[in-house]
């Protein structure tokens, strides 16, 4: 339930903006931690729901506890009939754990058994992410007297949407300059410390016509048409 | 991508500095999940009429307030679901639940909805309802995400309203020029008979006018004096 006080504009914005500088898979975590954390459910774990069956460690994906107490718990459990992950591969509403707990009929003690012993206590908010057929990740909320009103389940809903399509733009940008020879971006940062041609010829010991080579060829990797493009895609991602 | 979307959203609900404006803003993002009309109603101010509590609406504000006054939309099945709930739902489970005949249902719901799907999304703040943002189009984005967004959106279009300040347009700083300019226009003026009224030049005139307008986030100069018209009611 959304007190007087709160205000979604205010918490959207912070989380829209640590997003938007998050460059890596804990930092996008962090910035989701920073808003459910309003909600009572300052823990959260990723899990990557196409592996639990047949690879289950390397399911857990990120803690914002400890990400080895995850993998633990994830280890020799059948995590194929676990309550929280059946209902994670049908429909897409976010759930809360106690309902599975109602629906199983499940006593305290049954249902706190299906958990890790740290979790035990509290209440979560599961959300699901398919961003294509292939990838669904779970990402569950927690912490003790979460509030999993609908209107916090519609913030975490869309919140996890924004993650996700942060992460897959990570993974793009990350191909991306992957593919730069270290000649390349060496070329590409004095271009975009101003210099010409012929002065990064000389500075790089090569001819202006091969420092032009390694421009066009960078511009073709990164898909973009013009010399400013190039350097300001590199720029991006190493301001990330 | 959804993300780009919502934080364009954001921005340009931040950045409204009138009702008219941060309506559009929702109307944006609803129109990306294919939600072709909005209305924004304020519920505290559903004691004091419909035309008072309608804080946004891509249609005829004079319809819709007469129509909800007409059919005590106060007490209406729609709007007691919404102060039960805090989660979004559409107009067609509510009838359903109240397993009310189609057609009772139909006159009982202004023209706008009576056709393709209707989202309410209801903001509660402590438990009370204070606002319905309802948003309807003919075939659109009915998933759970699309809810999600909207019913978000929603919430961060109260907060705007609420730091606006005024829960009135009155507080819209018009230049001095400007709100004579709207006076005379409102009093049934032309361009040149403002300007020599005035003292200044017609062009002028449609400076101030254009200003006045853009400040208001009217389309049309009778949006603008609407809104006004509205703020001032409000306020009084």
């Amino acid at each position: 339930m959304t007190e007087r006080g709160f205000s979604a504009d205010r918490s959207l914005r912070a989380f829209a903006q640590a997003l938007k500088i998050a460059s890596s898979l804990e930092a996008v975590g962090g910035a989701l931690v920073g808003l459910s954390g309003r909600f009572r459910m300052p823990h959260l774990f990723v899990t990557d729901v196409t592996k639990v069956v047949r690879a289950p460690l390397s399911a857990a994906i990120y803690s914002a506890r400890s990400l080895a107490d995850l993998r633990q718990f994830l280890r020799g459990r059948p995590l194929a009939t676990h309550p929280v992950f059946r209902r994670s591969w049908f429909g897409e509403d976010p759930f809360a754990l106690s309902e599975i707990r109602d629906e199983l009929n499940l006593s305290d003690g049954e249902f706190w058994e299906l958990m890790p012993p740290w979790a035990r206590g509290n209440e979560a908010l599961s959300v699901n992410m398919r961003m294509d057929e292939r990838s669904h990740l779970n990402f569950s909320f927690a912490g003790i007297g979460a509030d999993t009103s609908g209107d916090v389940r519609s913030f975490l809903h869309l919140a996890t949407r924004m993650a996700c399509e942060r992460l897959t733009e990570l993974e793009r940008e990350e191909g991306t300059a992957a593919r730069l020879t270290p000649r390349e971006e060496a070329v590409l940062q004095l271009l975009a410390a101003g210099k010409a041609d012929e002065d990064i010829a000389k500075a790089l010991g090569i001819s202006a016509r091969t420092a032009r080579f390694h421009v066009a060829n960078a511009k073709a990797k990164l898909g973009v048409a013009t010399r400013m493009q190039a350097v300001l895609t590199l720029l991006r991602k190493d301001r990330l | 991508m959804l993300r780009l979307q919502f934080n364009t959203f954001l921005e340009e609900a931040h950045e409204a500095i009138g009702l008219q404006q941060l309506g559009h803003a929702f109307a944006g993002v609803a129109a990306h999940f294919g939600y072709e009309h909005c209305v924004v109603l304020d519920t505290a101010k559903f004691d004091q009429g419909m035309g008072a509590s309608i804080v946004f609406t891509g249609k005829s504000r004079t319809e819709l307030a007469t129509f909800a006054d007409r059919n005590a939309f106060r007490e209406h099945p729609m709007t007691h679901h919404a102060r039960r709930t805090n989660a979004p739902f559409f107009v067609e489970q509510v009838r359903q639940h109240e397993a009310i005949a189609r057609d009772d249902w139909s006159n009982s719901i202004p023209p706008e909805i009576r056709s393709g799907d209707t989202l309410v999304l209801p903001v509660h703040r402590d438990g009370d309802l204070v606002l319905i943002c309802g948003c309807n189009g003919n075939a659109p984005d009915t998933s759970p995400l699309a809810r999600a967004a909207l019913h978000t959106a929603a919430h961060v279009v109260y907060d705007r309203i609420e730091a606006l300040g005024a829960r009135s347009t009155a507080l819209v700083p018009l230049t001095s020029r400007e709100a004579e300019c709207m006076r005379w226009m409102s009093l049934g003026k032309n361009d040149g008979e403002i300007a020599r009224i005035v003292g200044i030049s017609t062009r002028t005139v449609r400076f101030h006018l254009r200003n006045a307008k853009e400040k208001l986030g009217a389309a049309t100069r009778v949006e603008a004096i609407a809104i006004l018209a509205d703020g001032a009611r409000n306020a009084g």
